[in-house]
């Protein structure tokens, strides 16, 4: 039996790497993709899809996956824009009441998969329809329009006018989930449990509060990300960001989370997410049709993919980073 | 004897700088049954895989019926050479016609399924080995030793002149056993020849022939079975006499019972167990594989049900809903397989050291990663695991190393009791005799070893009482100062039919 080599170290560092050199070429060839407004349009763009890729990771480093992100960030956006068009009273309880629902949400998806064993993808398939389906039947159809203007005001701001509300938000999040996964105990049984559920038994470990507090958790990150859009749209949609699942799950794996569980890094996801939304603002200033969008990341897509098998192989000789070692 | 049927002469093989195989000859005449030892890492894998062309050789030859085969499977497949594997690589989900008749069609290149045929061919082949078994049934609800049967006829079937097996007893009772040396040879008789891939001494003596026996990728001896005893096989594969008497250990103060059970039972796997475990005691249970020791080891941490009776620690009644409970209360379980139960495979060696006791290096929920390292690196020294670091994946240790980091696993934690089920399977002989010391001197420091194992060796190597499990009942109990080999193996093989 063969070890599959930890590579991520090194591979988040050529990712890194792939995002500056795209982000130098764009800066050199594209003279207004340095302006500011070019640069706070692209950092209010991104984190609405950062925080659902951000939602998935931590199931998929557990071996399973959420396809229900999309669902649960539209259903959360659709019940604070219900309390927030309510009345000054509620309004209040708007971003409370998207966080818990987004809560719910994910511990339903933890209680499907941990007590009743069903497969994670399937759960997640199943509930990924009903909340879809719940947000449709509140809403009837249309977008909830006609919000208080300070939602989107505040949600929209800058601080200093250089920082987006949303990109802070990301960020924050992305940290959290970081030490989260480096630095708590949980962060390191989600990991084992993703590498070995059957291992992850025999060593003690309680796998059901782990998987209730890895979806829950998803639920709650992927709410936020409905807070962000609710704010960014300035209407709430039940069916919004129909092509955000499977860019969500791209993001992952482009981030070198393995999809067997046990790999990947909240470091990896960020410059994923970067490298996706530099090519896709490159695109957009290279005068490039948006249609071809999505035939430049499947490429990425195959392209990376391709490199980490072969360097795992050994086919392609790469100078490996040392890992340094904790004192 | 008559021209051999098989001859490998001069084989040798390096992966890289390391030599597996050096200069090796071995050869198997028809109706000749060999055995061919060796621990792991002799060289044993390397030499089955060139012989079934799965592997090329770096040098050396393969003959079959004067034929010489190149590195092509299909070509010894159809020479009359059949491997079965220790897990039999049969499809449980298929009947055993199907089973049986899988290779032949194949072979022949048939692109239609014929079930009247198949039926036939199983029925004739098993007749042969006048063995009665429903060519209709899957294979999935058969137990092992006629699961094995199937193996031997779907080689048959595929007129296999010469078939190799590999550990082919290790889950046998004694009538299984008997009646497979029957099998075997009749087979002798009409020419077929085996070749055992073994290190267990007993089998060994009761099958073969012959012996050839590998060490460090070179024959180190080769004869007659007369020319051998158990000690000059166990020398020739080591190299050096392994001491397997019983460890020597100052005799445990008397401590009150830590876990003792009343009456458990569990419909189908083991029934009215009663046992005392004493911190300081080390206690085998020994049976063979389906004898319910697996679920009975299970039921103690937690992690499979009983129907009736009741498990106290400390003479409090308990009833573990999960394995963490059992954790919690003290128990440590290394469990039989390594690989997909015991280990983190891909996972760095120092969190498959840590992660039952993580809460130990944390504080206000941040886990001190300097501290968690420093024990990971602490219990490699004392475990003397043979390691650069606490970074790669454990899955580059060898077996002995992994046992350890498993051991050092429930060791931070301190244990009052530890269920160790089958501690050194797939470890080599110098290795296993390393760990059994090991936790013999774990066990002074008073923890209570549940030591669940079919290697009467081990059992008498380790133990200070030997608890003897057939057919899910404790049927005997035995002082290991007293306890010879054949009195348990005869206690451990007999009341087993089913």
């Amino acid at each position: 039996m063969s070890a599959r080599r930890d590579t991520t170290g090194s591979y988040v560092a050529g990712l890194a790497g792939l995002a500056v050199t795209i982000f130098v070429v764009l800066a050199v060839a594209a003279p207004n993709f340095l302006s500011q407004a070019n640069l706070t349009s692209m950092g209010s763009q991104f984190p609405e899809f950062g925080l659902l890729a951000l939602a998935v990771l931590p199931t998929m480093i557990s071996g399973g996956i959420d396809l229900s992100v999309v669902a649960i960030s539209n259903l959360a956006a659709v019940v604070a824009a219900l309390l927030l068009r309510a009345g000054p009273e509620l309004a209040l309880l708007a971003i409370p009441a998207a966080l818990l629902t987004g809560l719910a949400c994910g511990l339903l998806n933890g209680l499907l998969i941990a007590v009743l064993r069903l497969p994670p993808i399937l759960a997640t398939l199943g509930t990924l329809q009903l909340f879809g389906g719940l947000a449709i039947v509140i809403t009837r159809g249309p977008a909830i329009t006609g919000l208080p203007a300070w939602y989107a005001s505040y949600g929209n701001a800058s601080i200093g006018g250089v920082l987006p509300v949303p990109l802070l938000v990301f960020g924050l999040v992305a940290l959290a989930l970081g030490l989260l996964l480096r630095l708590t105990a949980t962060g390191v049984r989600m990991r084992l449990f993703g590498a070995n559920a059957r291992a992850a038994q025999f060593a003690g470990l309680r796998e059901r509060g782990l998987i209730l507090r890895i979806y829950g958790g998803a639920g709650v990150i992927a709410a936020l990300a409905g807070l962000v859009i609710l704010a960014r749209a300035n209407s709430a949609n039940a069916d919004y960001g129909g092509s955000y699942l499977l860019l969500v799950i791209l993001i992952n794996i482009l981030a070198g989370v393995s999809p067997a569980g046990g790999f990947g890094t909240t470091l990896g996801v960020v410059f994923a997410v970067l490298t996706l939304q530099l090519i896709s603002s490159g695109l957009n200033f290279l005068a490039f049709d948006a249609f071809t969008r999505d035939l430049f990341f499947g490429g990425l897509l195959i392209v990376v993919m391709s490199v980490r098998v072969l360097v795992e192989n050994g086919l392609v000789p790469v100078p490996r980073l040392r890992k340094v070692s904790l004192p | 004897m008559a021209e051999p049927l098989l001859t490998m002469s001069g084989i040798s093989k390096a992966y890289g700088p390391v030599r597996v195989l050096e200069n090796v000859d071995l050869s198997l005449s028809a109706g000749e049954v060999r055995c061919l030892a060796g621990e792991n890492g002799s060289g044993k894998s390397t030499l089955i895989k060139i012989l079934s062309g799965v592997v090329a050789a770096d040098g050396g030859t393969v003959t079959i019926a004067g034929r010489r085969l190149g590195n092509d499977a299909r070509a010894a497949i159809d020479a009359g050479l059949s491997v079965i594997y220790q897990d039999f690589s049969l499809f449980p989900n298929l009947t055993v016609a199907e089973n049986i008749a899988f290779l032949r069609f194949v072979a022949q290149g048939r692109r239609w399924n014929n079930i009247a045929e198949q039926r036939r061919l199983a029925g004739d082949v098993l007749a042969r080995m006048s063995v009665d078994i429903d060519p209709r049934v899957l294979v999935e609800t058969l137990p092992v030793a006629s699961k094995q049967l199937i193996a031997i006829a779907r080689a048959l079937a595929n007129d296999a002149r010469i078939i190799v097996m590999d550990e082919p007893t290790t889950a046998l009772t004694r009538n299984e056993v008997t009646r497979l040396a029957g099998i075997v040879a009749a087979l002798k008789d009409d020419g077929v020849a085996f070749l055992f891939v073994s290190h267990k001494t007993e089998e060994v003596f009761s099958f073969c022939d012959t012996i050839t026996v590998l060490r460090d990728g070179h024959v180190v001896a080769a004869g007659a079975v007369g020319d051998f005893d158990a000690d000059r096989l166990g020398r020739e594969m080591t190299g050096r006499s392994i001491a397997h008497e019983r460890i020597a250990r100052a005799d445990a103060p008397p401590q009150p019972v830590f876990l003792e059970t009343r009456g458990l039972t569990r419909r189908g796997d083991y029934a009215d167990i009663s046992l005392e475990l004493r911190p300081g005691e080390i206690v085998s249970i020994l049976g063979l594989l389906g004898s319910g020791r697996t679920e009975l080891a299970q039921t103690l941490f937690g992690m499979v049900a009983a129907d009736s009776g009741e498990i106290r620690i400390g003479g409090e009644p308990v009833a573990f809903a999960h394995s963490s409970e059992a954790v919690e209360a003290g128990i440590g379980y290394v469990p039989e397989d390594r690989l997909t139960e015991g280990l983190f495979l891909d996972q760095p060696i120092g969190d498959n050291i840590t992660v039952a006791s993580l809460e130990q290096s944390a504080s206000g929920g941040l886990l001190d990663r300097r501290s968690l390292a420093e024990r990971a690196r602490r219990a490699v020294e004392r475990l003397r695991i043979r390691t650069p670091g606490i970074e790669p994946p454990v899955a580059t240790l060898s077996g002995g190393n992994q046992q350890r980091v498993v051991l050092a696993r429930w060791m931070e934690r301190s244990p009052a009791l530890m269920i160790l089920n089958g501690p050194t399977v797939g470890v080599d002989i110098g290795s296993k005799r390393e760990i059994h010391e090991l936790l013999v001197g774990l066990n002074r420091s008073g923890t209570a070893l549940l030591v669940v194992t079919d290697d009467i060796g081990e059992a008498l190597a380790l133990s200070d009482r030997i608890l003897v499990m057939v057919n899910g009942r404790i049927t005997a109990a035995f002082d290991p100062r007293t306890a010879d080999e054949d009195t348990l193996y005869a206690a451990v093989t007999t009341g087993g039919d089913r």
